[in-house]
């Protein structure tokens, strides 16, 4: 039978923008339309949110009842302690200060984290949802490999080996797909992830490394302690 | 849908279960069972006691910016009935300051605010002054009592004089010191022998216990190399040198030299240089002991320093005795003989090292020995350790205690300090200055007093100011000579090692002045201290009497009475009897020895002192031990009347 | 007793207060959340897989508890703080020995507020790996990273208030991170946060009204817009 049409399988809607359907004898057309269970809010969501809130209080009342805050000496300005750490959710951006220059640790980074965050729904490239892999492999691992390569040059100047382990320790989890095509698996859930999954846990992992290091592993000097020796 | 039910009820109850927690906890805290415990206390009492009405109590006191919650416990104490009591309800002891208007922490410190018993006292995370020991609570006077000697703070006065005469402001700014005489090195290479050099270097104490030099802990080579570096500073302040020896001490025979030591012990026993001086431990302790001198010095430089002292240390105390040149050649061969050290050990053998000028000059400097000696061509390095001025503000995490394990408290690391100067650090330069325990603990309570919080002006005791009196003209000329002021007081200025003379015209007669400077005899015969015999010419001693009889004189002690025989046998009673006198003075041999003897005590003092005295001695000499009687007027007339007839 | 009730519930003050009925039927229960000022940003119908815990976690519903815990625990903290140097510290002391209950309302509202940093984090998280940014939600993404970094100021400017060590020191070093701004920018910018060149008593009064009054309503301003806007978009 001669084809005067091509049909093409896909369900990108990008590659393919005009889908036809077509029905066969065999099968009744009808549209399946998925029915949500609906239930009324009050009690069904109302309840849980008021025992989740209530369990989380009963939670803080503990901690509450048992951990003191800290009170430490009256504030000393001629007296700097050390080391002399800000508040821990900003020890991360204090360890990075302690590898880069201020203006790059304390303007720079955290300026383009803050920017990234607030223009992520904006790049295209975090609406999809394909593999990094999936569309030509061979021109993304080129620029992943220049861009990864340059990150190491950076991180390896300023000898920041908290952020470039993890960094190729990620990069070669991403490569792992690239070369194990396989689906199904770690290896296959690995290589259905987007480009901007990746670059999130990425800063997801330099995050919780950065500030797990600054919180706990920092003594005086900002030199390398062990929890075990002191918590300063 | 029960399960659920069931959930919300469930984290309903707990929560609001736990929600409670913390004020139930309130209604069972520490100091509600002690306010109860002292209730039940006082209706066991035979007094009557009002009882406590349950809640915080705080002492406010707004100008030392405190607020003291211990009287939350400390119920009694201001009840008498509660004296003895267990604590914390017993009552306090007397003092002079009221609880109400200074407070509790600001002479014990611990955490003012606190209502439990571990946080009030202090030693507790983060809290910087906990509760002074009691061995150091006179700390706390220190904080507002500035003058030298506080009273009721006997270890705190202690401590201040022992900062003052170790010159500790030689290394450390503190003030409200005093910079300390110590001899100048100028010319030292002229004056000791090295041997003598390297083992006081070594350690001063060895030969001269009492001395104030501390022991710097240096090792052989670097007591070699300061030694030959000392020994090269040979010559004097203002081109000082030494004359040679007279011919006359000079002995050709035995004979000659016997009789030339008995003219010298003579002379010094007359010059009584124990008085100040003590001979292997015996005597003053006012100056260096002569035990050993002769193998510190030569005979040469001994003839030198004793006939004319200031030549060599310009600003030392010790008098001009005008001996003879005869005199003196008698006193340096008795001196040679007998106060020679023949164990003195030979230092080992050294050969100089060739840089000792440098690297002793080195030492010299590291350990700030310009601090206290002066030495020419070697500039000032100022305060090498730090200031002390503040030092009982410190905070504990300001210090460094190192590898001591000690307590870590300021208390015990002061004391530490004192008593081992340099455990908390390897590179610590302090000397040690050979404290005992009581004395280093003094140093230590009179450094916590050293504090910069702010006492209003009102409630701080000053010292006085330092006097300037500085006599000058022929009299001037003869109290430096004399060097009077090593052991009297004039004017504010001086020692108090013997009479304070600023009233002295007002006390004693004319005549009995010119007497004693010719014959000084010690009115107390047991005191080591006495004035010495200066052999003065009669027209110095008519310069020192004209001056004193125009000078050292109060109008308002004047007192004249008429001695009749009724008011002398009047007073004879109340001396024997009512007043008990001779259980401390002495007449015609009867009576105790506390006290000076009063025979002939009229023609020594003048009636006006003699009735003022008896009055209030303590008016006139703040630290004399004669009891104040409040005598009468017409009692101490007759008293007065009986001592004017023992002539 | 029952009869009382009823009369209670039926009487017209009653009613005035609550226009609907006990929620014991389903119209009842729509009115519920219908005519409730707190409920009625919920629809009164929602999805059954939506509320699965595990489908949100709760972590924006539990942020917004923990900001609820921090409002009152912090108005009843300001009744015993003034923020003065050194007063502030005293009070703290204070708080911990006189105040009933004092050292525990300064506990929960520490805890709280450390707890809401890493809650508001995780969720940005989850709402970004869920992919729940994406059209038409874009725009309420970027309110939640703002108001991620307003909870974070919200901390950082308590973290101040009680004038220890570890608050000077920790607002010291934070605020020296602004001086490296570059033209001088954040040397202004610093002086304007501390009114001054460095952290003391005006620091303490700026930062005390931004953490208990500037910062809180811009917070309120966006979870509203926030939440609306979930809502509006189809959430619960």
């Amino acid at each position: 039978m001669a084809k005067d049409f091509n049909v093409e399988r896909n369900s990108d809607a990008k590659k393919v923008p005009k889908r036809i359907a077509f029905i066969k004898d065999r099968t009744r057309a009808r549209v399946r339309q998925e029915e949500e269970e609906m239930v009324m809010t009050v009690p069904n969501l109302v309840a849980k949110e008021i025992i989740a809130f209530e369990i989380l209080i009963i939670v803080l009342v503990m901690v509450s009842l048992f951990v003191d805050a800290p009170l430490e000496w009256i504030a000393n300005p001629e007296h700097t302690p050390n080391p002399a750490k800000a508040p821990w959710y900003f020890l991360g951006l204090q360890e990075l200060l302690h590898y880069f220059p201020p203006i790059v640790g304390g303007v720079i980074l955290p300026g383009l984290v803050v920017v990234a965050l607030i223009i992520i729904p904006y790049v295209r490239i975090n609406l999809k949802t394909d593999g990094m892999w999936k569309d030509y492999p061979q021109k993304t691992l080129i620029g992943f490999l220049v861009f990864v390569g340059g990150v190491t040059v950076v991180l390896a100047m300023f000898h920041v080996y908290a952020m470039l382990v993890p960094t190729l320790l990620m990069s070669a989890l991403m490569l792992v797909p690239y070369f194990v095509r396989r689906e199904g698996g770690v290896i296959g859930w690995l290589g259905t992830r987007p480009l901007s999954w990746w670059v999130m846990t990425w800063f997801v992992v330099m995050a919780v490394v950065l500030t797990t290091i600054g919180t706990l592993f920092r003594g005086p000097e900002w030199r390398w302690t062990w929890p075990w020796n002191g918590i300063y | 849908m029960k399960r659920s039910r069931i959930a919300f009820a469930l984290s309903s109850v707990v929560f609001l279960v736990v929600l409670a927690i913390s004020p139930v906890k309130d209604m069972l805290l520490e100091w509600k069972g002690y306010q109860k415990d002292y209730n039940r206390l006082i209706q066991d009492l035979p007094q009557r006691v009002a009882p406590a009405e349950i809640g915080i109590r705080q002492i406010w006191v707004p100008k030392l910016d405190r607020v003291d919650r211990c009287v939350t416990c400390h119920l009694g104490m201001k009840e008498k009935a509660l004296a003895g009591a267990k604590e914390p309800f017993g009552a306090h002891p007397r003092i002079d300051h009221d609880v109400e208007e200074f407070g509790c922490t600001i002479c014990h410190e611990g955490q003012g605010p606190a209502t439990t018993y571990k946080e009030s006292i202090g030693k507790v995370a983060f809290w910087e002054h906990p509760m002074l020991p009691r061995e150091y609570i006179e700390a706390a006077c220190g904080k507002c009592h500035k003058e030298k000697t506080v009273t009721h703070a006997p270890v705190l006065s202690a401590g201040r004089k022992l900062i003052e005469e170790a010159n500790c402001i030689g290394c450390h700014k503190i003030a409200g010191y005093q910079r300390q005489w110590v001899p100048t090195l100028n010319g030292i290479g002229s004056k000791v022998n090295r041997a003598w050099l390297y083992a006081w270097l070594k350690d001063p104490k060895a030969y001269f216990p009492k001395t104030k030099m501390a022991n710097f802990h240096f090792t052989d080579a670097e007591a070699d190399i300061m030694a030959d570096f000392l020994m090269g500073f040979t010559s004097f302040s203002d081109s000082a040198s030494l004359d040679p020896l007279p011919a006359e001490a000079a002995a050709p025979t035995e004979a000659a030299k016997t009789a030339l030591e008995e003219l010298g012990s003579t002379r010094i026993s007359e010059a009584r240089c124990i008085s100040c001086h003590s001979i292997n431990g015996k005597g003053g302790s006012i100056a260096t002991d002569l035990g050993k001198v002769a193998s510190k010095t030569s005979q040469q430089w001994l003839y030198n320093y004793i006939k004319s002292p200031k030549r060599f240390q310009p600003k030392v105390l010790m008098p001009r005795f005008r001996f003879s040149d005869k005199d003196l050649a008698g006193v340096v061969t008795y001196m040679k003989t007998e106060y020679t050290d023949y164990d003195l050990a030979e230092p080992p053998k050294h050969t100089p090292d060739p840089q000792y000028y440098e690297k002793g000059l080195a030492l010299f400097k590291k350990y700030n020995c310009r601090g206290c000696h002066e030495l020419e061509g070697v500039g000032n390095t100022g305060e090498v350790g730090p200031e002390l001025t503040f030092v009982g503000s410190k905070k504990l995490y300001e210090i460094d205690f190192g590898q001591s394990g000690i307590e870590e408290s300021l208390p015990s690391y002061l004391f530490t300090k004192m008593t081992k100067p340099r455990v908390f650090s390897s590179v610590a330069k302090m000397p040690d200055f050979g404290f005992s325990p009581e004395e280093a603990r003094a140093v230590a309570v009179a450094l916590l007093g050293n504090t910069n919080e702010r006492i209003p002006e009102e409630m701080q005791v000053r010292p006085k100011q330092a006097s300037t009196y500085d006599p000058q003209g022929e009299f001037g000329k003869l109290v430096n000579d004399l060097a009077c002021f090593g052991c009297h007081t004039m004017e504010g200025r001086g020692r108090l090692v013997a009479t304070d003379l600023t009233q002295e015209a007002s006390a004693a007669k004319r005549d009995w002045i010119e007497n004693y400077f010719k014959v000084p005899y010690s009115l107390r015969p047991i005191l080591t201290e006495r004035m010495p015999n200066f052999r003065l010419s009669d027209p110095e001693i008519k310069v020192l009497t004209d001056y004193m009889s125009k000078v050292f004189l109060t109008d308002t002690l004047a007192h004249d009475l008429s001695v009749t025989e009724a008011s002398a046998a009047k007073g004879k009673l109340l001396y024997e009897e009512r007043y008990g006198c001779k259980g401390c003075h002495q007449i015609e041999g009867k009576g105790g020895y506390v006290g000076p003897p009063l025979d002939k005590v009229a023609s020594r003092l003048q009636s006006g002192w003699i009735f003022h005295w008896l009055k209030d001695p303590q008016a006139l000499r703040p630290e004399s031990i004669e009891p104040n009687n409040k005598l009468s007027d017409q009692e101490a007339e007759a008293l007065t009347a009986y001592l004017l007839t023992l002539k | 007793m029952k009869n009382a009730l009823d009369r209670i519930v039926r009487s017209q003050v009653w009613r005035s207060i609550f226009r609907h009925g006990l929620p014991d039927s389903n119209r009842s229960r729509a009115e519920t959340v219908f005519y409730n000022f707190f409920l009625h940003l919920h629809p009164t119908k929602v999805r059954k897989r939506s509320i699965k815990f595990t489908y949100t976690w709760g972590l924006g519903g539990m942020s917004f508890g923990l900001f609820i815990v921090l409002v009152v625990t912090g108005a009843l903290l300001m009744l015993y703080y003034r923020p003065s140097v050194p007063q502030a510290y005293w009070d703290m002391k204070d708080l911990q020995f006189v105040v009933s209950s004092g050292t525990f309302l300064r506990n929960m509202h520490r805890w709280a507020a450390h707890a809401m940093v890493a809650l508001v984090f995780l969720h940005m998280l989850r709402v970004f790996y869920t992919g729940s940014y994406k059209p038409p939600k874009e725009f309420n993404w970027v309110i939640g990273v703002v108001l991620f970094v307003v909870t974070i100021l919200l901390s950082y400017t308590g973290y101040l208030l009680p004038w220890d060590q570890l608050s000077f020191w920790g607002i010291s070093v934070g605020t020296n991170m602004i001086h490296a701004m570059p033209f001088g920018v954040g040397d202004k910018i610093a002086f304007l946060l501390l009114g001054g060149n460095i952290v003391g008593e005006n620091a303490l009064v700026r930062f005390y009204v931004l953490h208990c009054f500037v910062i809180p309503v811009v917070a309120i301003v966006l979870m509203a817009i926030h939440f609306w806007r979930v809502r509006k978009d189809g959430g619960v």
